[in-house]
């Protein structure tokens, strides 16, 4: 009976405590303001404080539909985290974290030592290490974030789209936090993060110029100096595909050949292996990159009936000698700034941990004097359902 | 924490007769009888001379109603009167009986009392007893005749393949219907007999050779000592019977399907079979037969597998899924899709309570609706179910009362609750349900796990005689495991489940 009695009053006691506010942790799902996107720049006013731009996604249920709403907000202050309480002040509801996606840089912050606006987000308990990274070329996040809400798609929506089928052109990607911060805290990898730009690319029956389109364009290239984060350069279209191809990001794409004739032929990417190897000869560091590419013919401006086997080993070799020059541009390119950006340096280390460890100190100096070797293996598997142009065929009836 | 072993084995060599009326001192004379009995209207007392002969008195006694007046009349009385070989004036009772045991009336079985309450329990138990005063001796016949239903279709458990047959109230149908399944001459039905008023009787079925003889032993012994005044309800003897009364789950199986019934006899169990009852039970059950239904057994087995599967992930939902719908949108929000989350606060937007209290409230109507649906007549019982939709479900929406989300959970977690074919499991599952969603307002997911140990921690500690609740779950046997979750083709299911430990482990070669 004892025990009874103290279930039951265990049992009610329960019962009164789930009302309980003084539960931490705890809040109702409407008292939320939801943020999939932090845009983060410089302030104007003071240059060592930043600016935090957050749009707040709502829906307005009427019957029958839902709107949907945004609000943006901006804030200045030392740190994200004061900055995110100030806006408690005129909020009406809790800013949740958990559903950050996006964390988007204007170039004038990327510039300053990128990796110190990423503690906020580390530390978070709410947040986990799967949000994309961007800087936007030539802007600011608060313009990319203002400018690119339509009424049909939020700014995060707009971009998960647009990335999402990034791997369609290969000239961009996805980088996730955990990706970058395992960057930053590794001697050898330089880091890089995609860029967007704000163009005007759709055309809109209203006002047209308070709405900007995202492209989504190359990458930022980031080197570590002394525990100093330090922007490298934005590479974009060829050098950003090339910069793909070396670290073997590539799934699709489009290469442009010449016929005999000068016409266009389109080849599409439809598989594409790339392998780094490393060598020693006489303790003397060289390295080879190996790419195995595989492309369809995918269309062809032409009217010559040409489509041969002669024809096919004349794209191949075009096409070897596209993206071994594109390749030897985008590692000149890193010779030049002396950085390791393709993560060269952890390939060795796991290669020939024994002589890693003799050239680990010079690895960085003598970056620019490794002699790279590139060989492309180019096929051209199929011209889909054609094999010669339409109209290239006369006189047959 | 409130659980502790029902452990009332009593050593006692009494048996339950003797806990009948007990009129040890008193002689079997009519008059005796007549004393005891003749207050009732319905006890017949019919004094006769057998043969005409007034020096052979004999007392027909029965209880009117129960004995069939036809089979006194014809097969009794008419050889008694009429027999030519009774017509000899010298003969006297003694032989008299001796003709009556050695086949001068028509009627295949009868039983020699010279106890009076044998007399009585019989006479009670629709016999017909031939009371001969001077050698203090009665015959009797079970001259049984009422009024009984026939066999139907069973109500709760039908089937679209398979016997249409059904249990029914008389225990002496039911014992044959069960031995019209399973002729084997093994098969043993015992008797004993429950309830200190009702005197109800109850038979265990087994079949000897195979049954795991432990369980019979204490299935008899616990059904000797239960005290109760009647065997009226299924639980007067249910309760009685299992080993953790404080438990809310079903340790015991009842089906109103003999063809249910004789498969877990041969399979090793012990079954009841209980008079004035169309339920019988089957001792021991396990956790994974209360997601068992009728017709798994009829259907290509791997759908029925597919539905096995099916019917233990859907157990899961309607125990969990409220209570994961609370945890999450007060805790974890950062779990559900952007989207979701922002449907869900756009339509919680309005509501005053908490998530929690809406559940609990849609709940709580739920279990009202339902409870009103089963007691009403089934006329009106639609006219509920169709008010109960439109008004709690849309009205309460609209008043702003709940979220429609909350709707949606309910309903789900209330239609899959009907997809488990035990209502005692389902039962059991509801009680749980509240307490999961209570933890999940206090600690989220951490409270849910909480509670969900706790869970684990009781079923595992259930056991009905002797066996693991949760078998075959908890033994390595991996054997036992093909036939509970899935359903293998009968040529591969050659094996009785192990945990019975019968004494004959082989289906078949």
């Amino acid at each position: 009976m004892k025990k009874f009695l103290v279930f039951i009053v265990i049992a009610t006691s329960f019962l009164m405590f789930s009302g309980c506010d003084f539960i931490r942790g705890r809040s109702e799902i409407d008292e939320l303001a939801f943020i999939s996107t932090v845009g983060i720049d410089k302030s104007h006013k003071d240059i060592n404080n930043y600016k935090m731009t957050l749009p707040i996604k709502s829906l307005k249920a009427t019957r029958g539909s839902a709107q949907r709403k945004v609000q943006i907000i901006s804030e200045e202050g030392n740190t994200l985290f004061e900055i995110g309480r100030k806006m408690t002040t005129y909020l009406e509801k809790n800013l949740f974290w958990g559903h950050v996606k996006f964390i988007v840089i204007g170039e004038e912050a990327a510039k300053d030592d990128i990796v110190k606006v990423f503690d906020f987000f580390m530390r978070n308990n709410q947040l986990g290490f799967n949000m994309k990274l961007l800087v936007v070329k030539d802007g600011t996040a608060e313009e990319a974030i203002s400018k690119c809400k339509t009424n049909e798609y939020f700014f995060s929506e707009r971009l998960e789209g647009i990335q999402k089928r990034s791997d369609r052109n290969a000239i961009s990607g996805e980088v996730e936090l955990l990706q970058f911060a395992k960057a930053a805290d590794s001697n050898n990898v330089a880091a890089y993060i995609p860029c967007i730009k704000l163009v005007n690319k759709i055309q809109r029956d209203t006002d047209s110029s308070s709405i900007k389109d995202i492209e989504l364009n190359g990458y930022a290239l980031f080197k570590r100096v002394n525990n100093q984060f330090h922007f490298l350069d934005i590479i974009t279209d060829e050098d950003a595909r090339a910069f793909n191809f070396v670290r073997n990001k590539i799934k699709s794409g489009v290469l442009v050949v010449r016929n005999f004739e000068d016409s266009p032929i389109s080849l599409e990417i439809v598989s594409s292996k790339t392998i780094i190897i490393p060598e020693f000869k006489d303790d003397k560091l060289s390295v080879l990159i190996k790419v195995d590419l595989k492309s369809n013919m995918a269309e062809a401006i032409t009217k010559e009936n040409d489509i041969n086997d002669e024809a096919y080993k004349h794209f191949e070799k075009q096409q070897e000698e596209i993206v071994k020059s594109q390749i030897k541009d985008i590692i000149k390119l890193a010779q030049g700034y002396n950085t390791d950006i393709f993560g060269i340096g952890s390939i060795i280390y796991h290669k020939h941990p024994v002589k890693w460890q003799k050239i680990k100190g010079t690895f960085e100096k003598e970056f620019e004097n490794i002699p790279f070797d590139v060989e492309v293996k180019s096929t051209i598997n199929r011209t889909y359902e054609i094999k010669q142009p339409s109209g290239s065929k006369v006189g047959d009836n | 924490m409130f659980t502790k072993k029902n452990n009332k084995a009593k050593t006692s060599d009494e048996i339950v007769y003797t806990e009948k009326i007990n009129n040890q001192d008193m002689k079997l004379t009519s008059q005796n009888l007549r004393n005891l009995l003749s207050k009732s209207k319905d006890i017949m007392f019919q004094d006769f001379y057998i043969n005409n002969n007034r020096s052979l008195k004999v007392t027909v006694l029965f209880i009117d109603g129960l004995a069939s007046n036809q089979f006194i009349s014809d097969d009794i009385l008419k050889p008694l009167v009429e027999n030519e070989r009774l017509s000899d004036e010298s003969i006297n009772i003694g032989e008299v009986i001796d003709f009556i045991e050695h086949g001068i009336v028509y009627f295949p079985v009868h039983k020699k009392r010279i106890d009076i309450n044998d007399v009585i329990n019989d006479v009670i138990d629709c016999s017909c007893a031939l009371i001969f005063d001077e050698d203090n001796t009665a015959i009797t016949f079970d001259v049984r005749s009422f009024d009984k239903r026939s066999v139907t279709e069973p109500p709760s458990e039908n089937v679209i393949k398979g016997a249409r047959d059904c249990f029914v109230e008389t225990l002496r149908v039911n014992t044959a219907t069960v031995r019209r399944k399973i002729r084997t001459a093994n098969l043993i039905i015992e008797g004993t007999i429950v309830g200190k008023q009702t005197l109800t009787p109850v038979s265990i079925v087994y079949i000897d050779g195979l049954t795991n003889p432990y369980i019979v032993e204490q299935v008899k012994e616990r059904l000797n000592n239960i005290e109760v005044e009647g065997a009226l309800t299924p639980n007067a003897i249910e309760e009685n019977i299992i080993d953790n009364i404080y438990t809310t789950f079903p340790q015991i199986i009842s089906t109103e399907r003999p063809d249910r019934f004789c498969t877990n006899i041969i399979e090793g169990r012990v079954g009841l079979l209980i008079d004035g009852m169309p339920l019988t039970y089957i001792v021991p059950a396990t956790i994974s037969q209360f997601l068992e239904a009728a017709e798994d057994y009829s259907q290509n087995y791997l759908l029925n597998s597919i539905i096995k599967v099916m019917r233990y992930i859907l157990a899961m939902i309607t125990l969990w899924l409220p209570a994961f719908y609370v945890a999450v949108t007060t805790f974890h929000q950062e779990m559900i899709p952007t989207d979701l989350a922002l449907a869900i606060e756009a339509a919680k937007e309005n509501v005053p309570f908490p998530t929690f209290i809406e559940i609990l409230f849609m709940i709580v109507a739920f279990e009202i609706l339902q409870e009103a649906g089963v007691r009403l007549p089934q006329t009106i019982g639609q006219a509920v179910s169709i008010v109960g939709t439109l008004v709690v479900g849309q009205a309460a929406v609209e008043a702003n009362l709940i979220s429609p989300a909350i709707v949606v959970v309910t309903a789900l977690t209330g239609t899959t609750g009907f997809t488990i074919p035990n209502q005692d499991f389902t039962n059991a599952i509801r009680i749980w349900r509240v307490v999961m969603i209570i933890s999940a307002s206090i600690l989220g997911l951490v409270g849910l796990s909480f509670a969900t140990i706790y869970l684990i921690y009781h079923l595992c500690k259930l056991e009905t005689y002797e066996i693991p609740y949760l078998s075959p779950f908890v033994s390595c046997d991996k054997y036992n495991f093909k036939d509970t979750v899935f359903r293998i083709p009968y040529m591969f299911n050659k094996k009785r489940p192990a945990y019975l430990e019968p004494l004959n482990k082989i289906r078949h070669k």
